[in-house]
Parts: structure tokens; sequence; C-alpha cells
């Protein structure tokens, strides 16, 4: 990948809000521009220069981020535009309210993996997130666009409230999946042997439409892109929500 | 201009003439090619003209499964209309009644880019009854309709763009059959390439018409001038005595160069056995050169293939 990379330096377990560190607002700014931004970290305000090396580039070419042992929040939260890819674990809310660009974290992710910012009522609104590990707690909550695919499992309400769009988690999920879902599509790579709390069992069949999301996910390397059938057990739901959403649960 | 023959087939100095049109281009996928074969033909059917049928139209090529969105056996289908209002009401219609009752069969746009865009499932949708589905996928939304095998897959909407209709070329042979046959090898020839459809029947015309009639009522009737039946009382026959039958071939493109790449190699593929195959000349229908902007002549386009 060309473009930028920063490579966390601080210490370990340091917990830095990376919002502000966007590949469109970071366009054309020289690594020593970059190094001079102010970054939220701890408790306080630090820096980028001062946590992580900036590599010469330019971030509208893409943005590689190294947290190393840094617990890195909100990566790509709010991203309209771009590319950003995280060389190992990303923490809460990566590509939270994110509107378009691609968004990838070769390991794990934390809780509300594309979904809201606090105080915003929508998750992700347009884009693709892909995790090649795992994801925590309410991945894409009140989703309302876009992909998320996750290659190991995601956590408890899953695509709960969701509102519209993707997430393919090719590990399963926890407890509560689809919760408050009013339309959408929650996709898991494990079958399922009874219907979500609020869904009703729609049957087993081959679904056309998952070649196209195949042939969204190309490049990707994600489970699903490597997935040979698009059969899938359908379940409808959330009925309390007027029931237009889906939890698909391959054979 | 001096005579210009291939093969000892005369090809007349004169040249067809063409209009603009809107045109949009559709990808019909199904299970297998077969229904792919019945899909389309039902989509196709009655459009081989403007005037009686509102739309022409044709597959343009079969594509292969890795080249649809679905990885499954599909076409891809040019309409020509005169209009984006006119194109609109008929493609969705033709769509909703051919391609959404066949049998596995789905629907994508296969123009992504153009002047405008018009509705597919964006217009069908509410066949679903309040249980369709939208998924948008990049910047493509597509909809998920449930019907009784399943569920038909539609994309929202399509382009348009210009294009031209009613490029053509003329066989003049010495025999009905041997007429047939150098039609045959044209549209052989013609529908392998992109970006040009050929409308009619089998892709060739037997009752070209001319401007205007006897009969008050109809503004085109059949052209005098060029049935063999007639020779001996029209006086503006352009038929030689040897001469027994004639066909067209009408051509729709999406520019210029795609029609006279289409007329090149048609009229190459008909003048391939020469006049040992009974093929006499190639001419063309105009219509003065005062209605068409689009003006291809026939010496022009065949400069490169002379004898």
């Amino acid at each position: 990948m060309s473009g930028m990379t920063l490579t966390f330096r601080g210490d370990a377990g340091m917990a830095v809000d990376m919002s502000a560190l966007l590949p469109e607002r970071l366009a054309g700014l020289t690594a020593d521009e970059v190094a001079g931004l102010p970054l939220p970290c701890g408790g306080g305000v630090a820096d980028v220069g001062g946590m992580f090396d900036v590599s010469a580039g330019d971030a509208a070419e893409g943005l590689l981020i190294r947290p190393v042992q840094a617990v890195l929040h909100r990566v790509g939260a709010g991203m309209a535009s771009g590319r950003i890819l995280v060389e190992g674990d990303a923490g809460s809310h990566a590509g939270a309210g994110m509107s378009g660009g691609l968004l990838r974290i070769s390991g794990n992710a934390g809780d509300a993996l594309g979904g809201a910012l606090p105080g915003l009522p929508l998750g992700m609104r347009g884009g693709l997130i892909s995790v090649g590990g795992s994801a925590g707690d309410r991945a894409s909550e009140r989703m309302r666009r876009g992909i998320v695919v996750v290659d190991g499992p995601v956590g408890a309400y899953a695509a709960g409230f969701m509102v519209a769009g993707t997430l393919a988690a090719g590990g399963g999920c926890g407890p509560h999946p689809g919760f408050g879902m009013r339309r959408g599509t929650l996709l898991l790579g494990r079958a399922q042997n009874e219907a979500p709390g609020g869904f009703a069992d729609g049957g087993m069949r081959d679904w056309l439409f998952l070649h196209l999301l195949r042939r969204a996910l190309e490049g990707t390397g994600s489970w699903f892109e490597r997935a040979g059938t698009t059969r899938a057990h359908r379940f409808i739901g959330d009925l309390a929500e007027g029931g237009h959403g889906e939890i698909l649960a391959m054979a | 201009m001096a005579e210009m023959r291939i093969n000892g087939v005369r090809i007349e100095d004169t040249f067809a003439e063409a209009f603009p049109m809107t045109y949009t281009r559709l990808v019909i996928t199904a299970d297998t090619p077969a229904w792919v074969e019945a899909a389309t033909s039902s989509l196709t059917g009655f459009a081989t003209s403007v005037i009686g049928c509102g739309c022409e139209a044709a597959v343009e090529r079969l594509l292969t499964p890795e080249e649809t969105p679905d990885s499954r056996p599909g076409a891809a289908v040019m309409i020509f209309g005169m209009s984006t209002g006119d194109l609109a009401k008929l493609v969705v219609n033709r769509v909703g009644q051919c391609i959404m009752t066949s049998p596995g069969s789905a629907c994508y746009a296969g123009l992504l880019q153009g002047t405008k865009r018009i509705p597919l499932g964006g217009g069908l949708r509410y066949f679903g009854d309040g249980h369709q589905v939208s998924k948008k996928f990049g910047d493509r939304r597509f909809w998920r309709l449930p019907v009784m095998d399943g569920e038909f897959v539609c994309e929202d909407s399509v382009a348009v763009a210009k294009g031209i209709g009613g490029g053509n070329f003329l066989i003049l042979a010495a025999s009905h059959r041997q007429c047939l046959a150098a039609a045959e090898a044209a549209v052989a020839a013609i529908r392998s390439l992109p970006g040009v459809i050929l409308p009619f029947p089998g892709g060739v015309v037997r009752s070209g018409s001319k401007v205007g009639s006897k009969y008050k009522a109809l503004i085109a009737s059949t052209n005098t001038r060029f049935c063999p039946t007639l020779r001996a009382v029209e006086p503006e026959t352009l038929l030689a005595p040897n001469v027994e039958a004639v066909l067209e071939l009408v051509l729709d493109g999406i520019d210029e160069a795609a029609i006279r790449t289409g007329m090149r190699a048609g009229i190459a593929a008909a003048a391939a056995g020469g006049t040992a195959a009974g093929v006499l000349a190639i001419t063309a229908g105009n219509y003065g050169g005062k209605l068409g902007p689009h003006h291809f002549h026939l010496h022009e386009v065949m400069g490169e293939v002379t004898e």
C-alpha cells in the first residue's frame, strides 16, 4: 500500500482516538504537518508525532496504521473516502458513522464496529469494512448502508437496530443477533439451528443476490469471497420492527 | 467516383441514411443458456421497428458466467427508442412482463454511464407488495422481489445514451436462395461485433418500405423500386433484369463507428462468395439525405476492402 504510514511507538496499552486521522483530511499534508496535529489520547491531547512515526507520503493514496500495542479507537470513524489499512487490532467504534471508502483491519476489531458514535442516531452509511479477525459486541449497530465483513465471529447484538446494509460474519455471532433490526442483512458463516428471538424461520434456499455481494467483496480476500455456496437458511425479523430484515445462516 | 466491386459484386455509389435514437443495454441472466434465450427472445419480441413496435431490440451478444454480475449465463440486450421518455415506459414494461416472469431470471444494467437513467427494479419493486428488499453494493442498487420460484433480482435503474438507428444495406441476388444465404452470412458477421444489433427477424428485412402510399392512411408502403415482381410496371425500378430477390439488413448501433464497422463486416460477408454465389450488387436505402443526419456512403465504408 503506497501512501502515508503511521507506526505507534508510545507506551503499550495507550488509548488513542483516531477519528481525526482520515485520508480525506490528511490528503496533501506533509509528514511534518501530520506529525504536528493534535490527537486525543489517554486523558489528554498529544501531537501525532509524539506517538507515531509518520512516513513520507500522501494519505490520499492510502493510510497504513500500525498500532503495535496501542489501543486505537475510532479508526476510520466518519470516513467518507479513501483507504485505511490497520496492520493489527483496532479498538472500539472502528468505521463508526463511516459514509464511504475502505477500512481494512487485519487483526481484531473492538465493539461497535461500523456502528454509531455516541449520541448519533445512525451507524455506518456507506463504504466497506473488512476485518481479518473477530469483532466485538454491537457490530453494525444502527447501520444504514454499506458492507461490513468479518472473517471471524462477532459478539452480541450484531446488526442491532440495523436500518439497512450488510454485515457478514464468517465465524457466526454472539447472543441476540438482529435485535431491533428493521431492514438489512446479517449473513453468518455458521449454521443457526433455531430462529433467534424476534425472527421467523424463512427456510433454506440459494440466494442469487449473494453472488452480487461476492462480486462487491472481490479483492478483499474475505471469508465470503472464498465461500463456495450461496445457500443459506433465512430468518425474517425483527418482527417487532416490521420484519423486513433478515439473518442468513450459511448451510 | 469509380465503380467499386468486391469479388465481382457491384457496390452502388449511394449511402444509407440513419437517425439519432436513444438506447440502453440490459444484462439478462438465468440458470441455463436455454432460459437466457427464453427470456431474451420474449424481451426482444415484437421490437423490429419503432414505427410499429415503439422500440427496436435484439441480443447484442451472449455472456459467459464470468462476465455477468451473478456468475450465471447471460446475454446483453440493446433496446433503441426515439426518446428517453419512450424508452423508460417500454423498458420497464418489457422487463416486468418478459424478464420478471421468466423462471430464474435476473436483470442488470448493462449501461452504467449515459445521459440519463431510467427505472428498472425501481419501477417494478411495488410488485413485491411491501416485501421487496433493496440492496446497495458499491454504487449499484438492486431490488429483490419475492416471486414464486424465489426472488427476482433486478437492478434499480439503467443509463440511456444517444445512439443511431437505421444503418442499412440491401443485397441484390440472382435467386431467393442465394440472397438468403448471403444475408445469413452478413448477419453472422455483424452479430459477432459489439455495439450493434439487427432488430429484424433473423437480422433480415424482406419488406423494405418507402415513405408514403397511394392510400392516405398509410405513412409508408412497400418499396416498389426494389420489388422484383414489379420491375415491369414500376418506372423507377432499381433492379436489373437478372435480380430475383432483395433482402435488407438494418443496423442500430451505439455510434457511427459501430454502424460503419457493422455495415462493412456485413457487406464483406455478403459479397464473400462473389457473383459466383449469385450476389449481384449491394446498395443502401436513403431518403435523399434530407431526413437523417447520419450518412454512410457505401464506397467510403468499403474503401479498404475493394478488389
